[in-house]
């Protein structure tokens, strides 16, 4: 039935990959469908109560616009935070996971290559990634006309792309961490607080004038969804965030290479 | 190309402060089904997993088929048939989908070699792996070790699981893989299993290897405990000088006591008596361990 170690590994999480659609797809028209209410002038002063310090961190600025809103909403927090949530499981089992359970000592005794192994997976994992942001971008494109957003289809295209993207980071990040120890539990622990310390760098460390430079070094800094959804693919954060994925994915299959398997 | 099917040398290897294998040397010949017997935490499934690269040795160097594992380790596994020691998958697929992915990553293997397999082993292919009990399991692992035909295999603890007709049947299967010219090393705990089919053992303890005999010479050399309830009185002396027995001990028409190797002269020596139980236990390998420690110490052979 499958030939290869991505096809497999597809086929293996295919119950996690269907919630995680079935999710995104769920918020995204649940968000969506608020737009309409948002776009009353009601809503605008309300907004203006709120401390400023507070708007800028949850990227509440432009609330009333859809690209304003779709990308605080729907593209923003919580888009983010379940985005790299999946990638990070996903990540964390492609290598360490698959260890701790027993199926990566039976698959390396195969006349497969260590590297092989995580290049496939790594494959596997992009591929799932792209699932989530193909989700995201046809509910929206299904809620564009009955909520009247008026956003370029090319630029639903391009915030969804680059939202997978940030996860895919994350995702390869939990690969990389994997290759050099292969404990699930750890993976996802330094993982997730590298990804909280990305966060925190994009939203609080600029409110300091001092730490504003740490904000470019957040994978989070490289995807802006509300200009993404006004002008299109911000073309130098998306090759960054690639050339990144692909440098935690070397590190992970180098790494993997190295060590002793499923101690 | 090499002549042994697995050469090692004063390999070894810890985990952190824990010493596994200490210099184990080791000479698997071709052909030959090689036991490598040990109680549990004695380093076999450390040095098995030295073997196909799934562990890096501290020193030593080992060769398996002349390859190299971690330089050769595609080609060497490719030739290889491996079951783990403790054979864990993805419990959500069936069996046939298991071994036919597996299958494929060796380039594909025909239908008809695995459900044969599966036939003699009497698994049901088409079961959820999660549903299978443990032995049904086991089973599996065998099945992806033993269907490309593989010129080695390395089978790490068999028959764990296995009821004692199925163990029965794998004993079959590793003597027609020797007679097709495939080289067998087992790792076992228990001798009697290994007795049955293997040329040679290799005892190893404390990851330290001991000795390495032939299957027959062990035979001689296991001790045993025996137990024989009689239905009549028996008198202590009547068995002392018999081939085999020490630390003989007879009260209430019970005789205790241990046998080295063949039990024919003590079975003869019982028989002259009306004998209600005779229980012989399966040898003890630390006993064996004693015996060629013994013999190293005052130099006897
Ligand atoms: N992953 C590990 N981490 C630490 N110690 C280990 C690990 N695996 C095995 N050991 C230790 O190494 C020794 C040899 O273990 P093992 O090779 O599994 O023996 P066997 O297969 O003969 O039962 C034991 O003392 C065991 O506790
Ligand atoms: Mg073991």
């Amino acid at each position: 039935m499958f030939r290869d170690v991505w096809t497999k590994t597809l086929w293996d999480n295919r119950r996690s990959l269907l919630g995680w659609a079935v999710g995104l797809i769920g918020v995204t028209l649940v968000y969506g469908a608020f737009y309409p209410y948002m776009a009353e002038p009601g809503y605008a002063d309300l907004l203006d109560t709120l401390p400023q310090g507070l708007i800028e961190a949850m990227g509440w600025e432009d609330f009333t616009s859809a690209e304003g809103y779709m990308g605080a909403a729907v593209f923003g927090v919580l888009g983010q935070v379940l985005t790299v949530v999946m990638a990070v499981g996903l990540g964390a089992r492609m290598i360490a996971g698959d260890e701790e359970t027993g199926g990566m000592e039976l698959l390396i005794a195969h006349p497969v290559s260590r590297r092989r192994v995580v290049i496939q997976r790594a494959v596997s994992l992009t591929l799932s990634m792209a699932l989530a942001g193909s989700v995201v971008f046809l509910a929206v494109l299904a809620l564009s006309e009955p909520i009247d957003l008026g956003i370029p289809v090319g630029n639903l295209a391009a915030a969804s792309f680059q939202m997978a993207l940030l996860g895919l980071v994350f995702g390869a990040l939990a690969m990389a961490v994997g290759g050099i120890r292969g404990r699930r539990g750890l993976v996802v622990g330094v993982t997730a607080a590298a990804a909280v310390v990305a966060y925190l760098a994009d939203t609080v460390a600029p409110m300091v004038e001092a730490l504003t430079w740490i904000e470019d070094l957040s994978p989070f800094d490289w995807y802006e969804p509300t200009a993404i959804l006004r002008d299109g693919v911000t073309t130098g954060d998306a090759l960054l965030s690639l050339g990144v994925v692909v440098f935690f994915v070397a590190v992970a299959a180098v790494a993997f290479d190295r060590r002793d398997v499923g101690v | 190309m090499a002549d042994e099917a697995i050469l090692a040398s004063r390999l070894t290897k810890s985990y952190g402060p824990v010493l596994a294998l200490d210099h184990l040397d080791l000479e698997v010949r071709r052909g030959e089904i090689f036991g490598f017997l040990g109680p549990n935490g004695a380093g076999k499934t450390t040095a098995i997993r030295l073997f196909l690269d799934l562990l890096r040795p501290d020193s030593g160097q080992v060769t398996v088929l002349g390859l190299d594992p971690r330089a050769q380790g595609v080609e060497l596994r490719r030739r290889v048939g491996y079951l783990p020691g403790d054979f864990t998958v993805d419990g959500n697929q069936t069996a046939r989908q298991l071994l036919t992915y597996l299958g494929n990553l060796r380039g594909g293997i025909r239908r008809d070699r695995i459900e044969g397999l599966a036939e003699r082993l009497d698994l049901d292919l088409d079961q959820k792996i999660r549903s299978l009990s443990k032995g049904n399991r086991q089973k599996v692992g065998l099945i992806q070790a033993f269907m490309h035909e593989p010129e080695l295999l390395i089978l790490d603890e068999p028959t764990s699981g296995l009821d004692p007709l199925m163990a029965r049947e794998f004993l079959t299967m590793t003597l027609e893989a020797r007679a097709h010219g495939q080289t067998v090393f087992m790792s076992s705990h228990i001798l009697s299993e290994v007795q049955k089919v293997a040329d040679r053992a290799g005892i190893i303890r404390r990851g330290e290897l001991i000795a390495v005999d032939e299957v027959e010479a062990l035979r001689a050399k296991s001790l045993r405990r025996v137990e024989v309830t009689f239905d009549e009185p028996v008198d202590a002396s009547a068995f002392a000088d018999v081939r085999g027995v020490s630390d003989l001990v007879v009260e209430d028409g019970v005789l205790r006591c241990r046998l080295l190797g063949e039990a024919d002269a003590l079975v003869k020596a019982v028989a002259r008596y009306r004998v209600r139980d005779f229980i012989s236990e399966e040898p003890d390998l630390e006993e064996l361990f004693f015996h060629y420690y013994a013999e190293g110490t005052d130099g006897v052979s």
